[in-house]
């Protein structure tokens, strides 16, 4: 708005009928539509809100808040345990493979066979090693 | 129901003190909106939206007895951003000869007159003749306002005091010999 120190030239210097026209233009009032009071009130009822915001609906808010943040957890857990129940785990896989079974069998037969072989000159080449030694222990009976 | 119950209930939804609201300040919002707007119907959308702002912004209304010239405020700003929407032509040049001084003031004007008058006016003159003379903006402010120069203001001002002391004082502009 205008500032009393804003300075006017002698050409802005305001006429008596530039007052007159002031006056008259504070007193100006046009009588509205009778049709602008409907349409205004179209339009506050469109921008209502509650107000002032009742406990109750706040409350109720913050647990429609709270119910939708833990859906979304759900969802996601659903998901992802889905997932689990699907994959097989890697130790049933191997056990039910016929392949995986059949090369377990081949080689336990195989360190059988060799222990067979080992065994059987070792003991004899020990027992001709040492011919006075007298037999002891759990395996006495044996020798 | 003096002013501040009033705004109070207004604040509060209460359509019943919005009604007598409006009757209250709608017709001098509309009178506001008629001096700036060419149409009738454009000013009256304007006073619907300024007293639309003003019943759902009364929260920023600090001091009560401040409210004529706040809403006054809220129209006059949409009346602007109506016009820039128009977008005006503003003419920088300044007449030849200025006017001089009211030879037969005028004390009395009737308020309907003046509207009259104004609405005579080209677009770009009676805005800034309303902001300047009967709003009391300054020519920095109604440039920054209408995003305009200083001069493009001060020209639209001239040539609108120019015109409406032609038709209030006939006889101002008339080369000397005719008037004697």
């Amino acid at each position: 708005m205008k500032s009393p120190d804003s300075p006017r030239s002698s050409m802005e210097h305001p006429r008596s009928w530039e007052d007159a026209m002031h006056s008259a233009s504070d007193d100006l009032s046009v009588q509205p539509a009778d049709v602008s009071w409907k349409k205004l009130t179209e339009k506050l009822d469109h921008h209502r809100v509650p107000h002032p915001v009742s406990p109750i609906y706040r409350m109720s808010m913050i647990l429609v808040r709270i119910a939708a943040v833990l859906l979304i957890v759900a969802a996601f857990w659903w998901v992802i345990d889905g997932q689990s129940r699907t994959t097989p785990v890697f130790t049933e896989f191997v056990n039910d493979n016929p392949a995986y079974f059949a090369s377990y069998l081949d080689v336990a037969q195989s360190l059988q066979d060799q222990m067979t072989s080992v065994e059987g000159p070792g003991h004899a080449g020990f027992k001709e090693s040492y011919p006075n030694l007298p037999a002891s222990g759990d395996s006495a009976g044996s020798l | 129901m003096d002013l501040p119950d009033l705004i109070d209930k207004c604040r509060q939804g209460n359509r019943q003190a919005q009604a007598t609201f409006y009757q209250q300040f709608a017709p001098v919002v509309l009178g506001a909106c008629r001096r700036y707007l060419p149409a009738d119907a454009e000013a009256e959308d304007a006073m619907i939206q300024s007293m639309f702002k003003s019943l759902t912004s009364l929260d920023t209304l600090r001091d009560p007895r401040t409210i004529h010239g706040w809403i006054r405020r809220i129209a006059v700003n949409e009346c602007l951003m109506i016009l820039r929407k128009k977008k005006l032509e503003w003419s920088d040049e300044l007449p030849a000869r200025m006017p001089s001084p009211d030879p037969d003031p005028q004390d009395q004007m009737q308020a309907e007159e003046v509207l009259s008058l104004l609405k005579k006016l080209p677009l770009g003159y009676r805005t800034i003749f309303n902001l300047y003379v009967l709003e009391g903006y300054t020519h920095k402010e109604i440039g920054e306002l209408l995003d305009i120069s200083l001069n493009t203001s001060k020209s639209q001002l001239i040539q609108a005091r120019k015109r409406l002391a032609t038709w209030i004082s006939p006889n101002e502009n008339k080369p000397q010999h005719e008037i004697s």
